[in-house]
């Protein structure tokens, strides 16, 4: 399993069965489907989701800053020319 | 299988566009997971990824980064002799059409497959048409190719 440190960078990234995990500075994203099945890589994906769930707590908890809300409003998109036009 | 360093390449800023959330975790997550299969399946494929910029004002993040509005998969299979590119709009509600390699070239000014012979990348490949989940649908590409591109970036 690649190492991912949860808010640690923005370009870290690594899947879990059908599952991505995209790291990023603001934010921790999951997308995509994983099927936790009753067998030896079941067990092996449900610890590598407990494994990045519990550092992404554990990165969160550490911290002294933590604003009330949400980080995506912060920094709207500006629209500008496009010099490619 | 990509090596080390490539694999380290994937994630210069150099190589990456923002995308929007829809469009990334949505059918484009699927382009990606049909790329995959059909590398699976025939052993090789070559894929070319880029943004295309069009419109008379972008987007800008953090007055640094160009929101490109849409990005574009060039596709091309040895084993099975063709190409194509997939090019989908990089919006809210993203929407994705196949075209023939060409397209590309003609439209964003970029030749994905330098060494490939002209006829091959005039006829667009059956690739797969992943249904979004979410949202976004991939329409058959039945009128002219080069109206149909320049229609679906908006540029006419």
């Amino acid at each position: 399993m690649t190492k991912l440190a949860p808010f640690a960078d923005d370009s870290a990234s690594l899947t879990i069965g059908g599952l991505t995990v995209e790291n990023g500075t603001e934010k921790l994203v999951f997308y995509g489907n994983l099927d936790i099945t009753r067998d030896k890589p079941g067990l092996d994906h449900a610890k590598q989701l407990i494994t990045i769930m519990q550092a992404a707590v554990q990165a969160l908890g550490s911290m002294q800053d933590l604003p009330e809300k949400d980080a995506e409003q912060r920094e709207a998109p500006k629209m500008v020319k496009n010099p490619f036009a | 299988m990509p090596d080390e360093a490539a694999q380290q390449e994937r994630f210069s800023l150099a190589n990456i566009v923002p995308q929007t959330p829809e469009l990334n975790r949505g059918i484009w997550e699927r382009i990606e997971t049909t790329a995959r299969e059909m590398a699976q399946r025939d052993g090789e494929i070559y894929i070319v990824t880029g943004p295309a910029y069009h419109g008379q004002d972008l987007q800008s993040l953090q007055g640094r980064v160009l929101v490109p509005t849409s990005t574009w998969k060039a596709i091309y299979d040895p084993r099975a002799g063709a190409a194509g590119a997939y090019v989908c709009k990089n919006f809210k509600t993203p929407t994705c059409v196949v075209l023939p390699v060409s397209a590309i070239t003609e439209v964003v000014g970029v030749d994905p497959f330098p060494a490939l012979p002209a006829n091959l990348k005039e006829t667009a490949m059956a690739l797969p048409l992943p249904q979004s989940r979410h949202r976004g649908h991939v329409p058959p590409a039945s009128q002219g190719w080069l109206e149909l591109l320049l229609n679906f970036l908006g540029v006419r």
